[in-house]
């Protein structure tokens, strides 16, 4: 699929769903169903509750696509976001306990990074994996805790043992220089 | 929180890592500020390009379904809310019962009026008709009287010997007159009397026989309708039978038995029966 005519129809997916067009909101889903859970169960280390908030993610783009702004970005970064958002608070509500059990049943994304951006079959995934690649390891590690972890940059700085101030310079700089190294790359960025 | 120091932030916060205290200041100045909102937005792309870095994991086969599932109850939800609202705006139907009923109250108060307002005209057409009657009645009663009283004129007329004697209003009633007829043999006399004054209360108009060399012989008293007219039916006094002149005077209702009050009417002298 050409990656605008992609973005076209992810658009006009959204403006049958608003229509209430149950098939657009299931070829939605069919679409991007793959890379959503993945994110989930990467974040939550449970299929089960990466089920349950997918479930929500999709009844709430039925409940609110009408609401979507292309003008404020693309589909993709909606869902993404949404089910980010929403998995992070699911996280959080967890207590200190279960969470020690995630992190320590999860894989340590940092240092499985390259076996995982290996594994990244699309092109999309691969400049995303070249990019984080060309990462400082520090920079990248914080990132990481961030992102799949839902961890603050106080947390990050306790789980890592550094400045509080080193960390915040080190997430900044990495996020700029990965803009940086997506941008024009990457279709979600263009 | 200075500008420089939020777009400083606006990284950071894209990947939800903001202490709480940081994030609330980001988020209100955010809420404030267009540029940083924009720049916002390209660090959320930025951040969502990071979900390819998750390895692509297949959910249940039936999760599609479930969710397919969840959003049609949700439309039963929304239909069935959208329908108790029908309800509830079918509820101030009643207002356009209401409305209805409130034309139609109007209506029956204007037929109402309007039967009133006919009631009244034909209430005072009614009177009016039946005042007319009333009038006509009583003009016809008037009518009648006169032909009765004409009539009993022309039977003492029709009588063999009889005589008709005219009265003349004096001074006091100039626009009076009277006729009077008699009968000598049975003694009748019918007197037919117009234009005299109304006859005041407690008074009535007395006739008077009078015979030459002898005192006035009183006759029977009578009234006057409104319009001044009078009959009395009598019979001659026994000594009067003769009587040549006859006049008529104003005297307690009563009657008197010697002329005392104001004459009205006087037959002349010589036009004697």
């Amino acid at each position: 699929m050409h990656a605008d005519q992609a973005q076209v129809t992810d658009v006009n997916l959204l403006h049958a769903i608003a229509r209430r067009d149950e098939a657009a909101l299931g070829s939605l889903y069919n679409r991007y169903r793959l890379i959503l859970f993945g994110l989930l169960v990467r974040i939550l280390t449970s299929r089960e509750e990466a089920e349950d908030i997918l479930q929500e993610v999709f009844i709430q783009v039925w409940r609110r696509a009408a609401d979507f702004d292309e003008q404020r970005g693309k589909p993709f970064t909606w869902l993404v976001t949404l089910a980010r958002s929403r998995a992070i608070d699911r996280l959080r509500l967890l207590s200190a306990r279960d969470r020690v059990a995630i992190a320590a049943a999860r894989d340590a994304p940092e240092e499985a990074s390259d076996a995982a951006l290996d594994a990244f079959r699309s092109e999309q995934k691969q400049i995303v994996a070249e990019a984080l690649a060309e990462l400082p390891d520090e920079q990248r590690r914080a990132l990481m805790l961030a992102y799949f972890e839902g961890l603050t940059q106080t947390e990050i700085a306790d789980r890592l043992g550094s400045p509080l101030g080193t960390v915040k310079t080190r997430m900044r700089s990495g996020m700029i220089k990965l803009r940086g190294l997506l941008s024009g790359k990457i279709e979600i960025l263009s | 929180m200075v500008h420089e120091t939020c777009k400083e932030m606006l990284a950071i916060h894209a990947l939800s890592a903001l202490d709480k205290a940081d994030r609330l200041e980001l988020e209100a100045h955010v809420d404030s500020c267009v540029v940083c909102r924009l720049e916002f937005l390209d660090w959320q792309a930025t951040a969502a390009a990071l979900a390819y870095v998750a390895e692509p994991v297949e959910p249940s086969i039936g999760l599609r379904e479930r969710i397919l599932e969840r959003i049609r109850e949700d439309e039963r939800v929304v239909r069935s809310r959208e329908q108790s609202n029908v309800l509830n705006f079918s509820r101030p139907v009643a207002p356009a019962k209401s409305r209805w009923l409130a034309l139609a109250a109007l209506a029956a108060s204007i037929i109402f009026i309007a039967l009133a307002v006919g009631l009244v005209v034909l209430w005072r057409q009614n009177r009016a008709a039946r005042i007319e009657v009333a009038r006509i009645s009583g003009e016809l009663q008037l009518q009648e009287q006169k032909f009765a009283s004409s009539n009993k004129i022309v039977q003492i007329l029709n009588t063999p010997g009889a005589h008709t004697a005219e009265l003349r209003g004096t001074k006091d009633a100039p626009n009076a007159h009277a006729l009077l007829a008699v009968d000598r043999q049975s003694g009748r006399a019918v007197l037919l009397a117009q234009g005299l004054p109304p006859t005041p209360v407690g008074k009535g108009y007395q006739l008077w026989f009078i015979s030459s060399g002898q005192a006035p012989a009183p006759g029977r008293v009578f009234t006057t309708d409104a319009a001044g007219a009078g009959l009395s039916e009598d019979q001659l006094p026994p000594n009067s039978t003769d009587s040549s002149v006859f006049a008529v005077t104003l005297e307690p209702r009563s009657g008197v038995p010697s002329p005392t009050g104001t004459m009205y009417l006087l037959s002349p002298r010589p036009g004697g029966l």
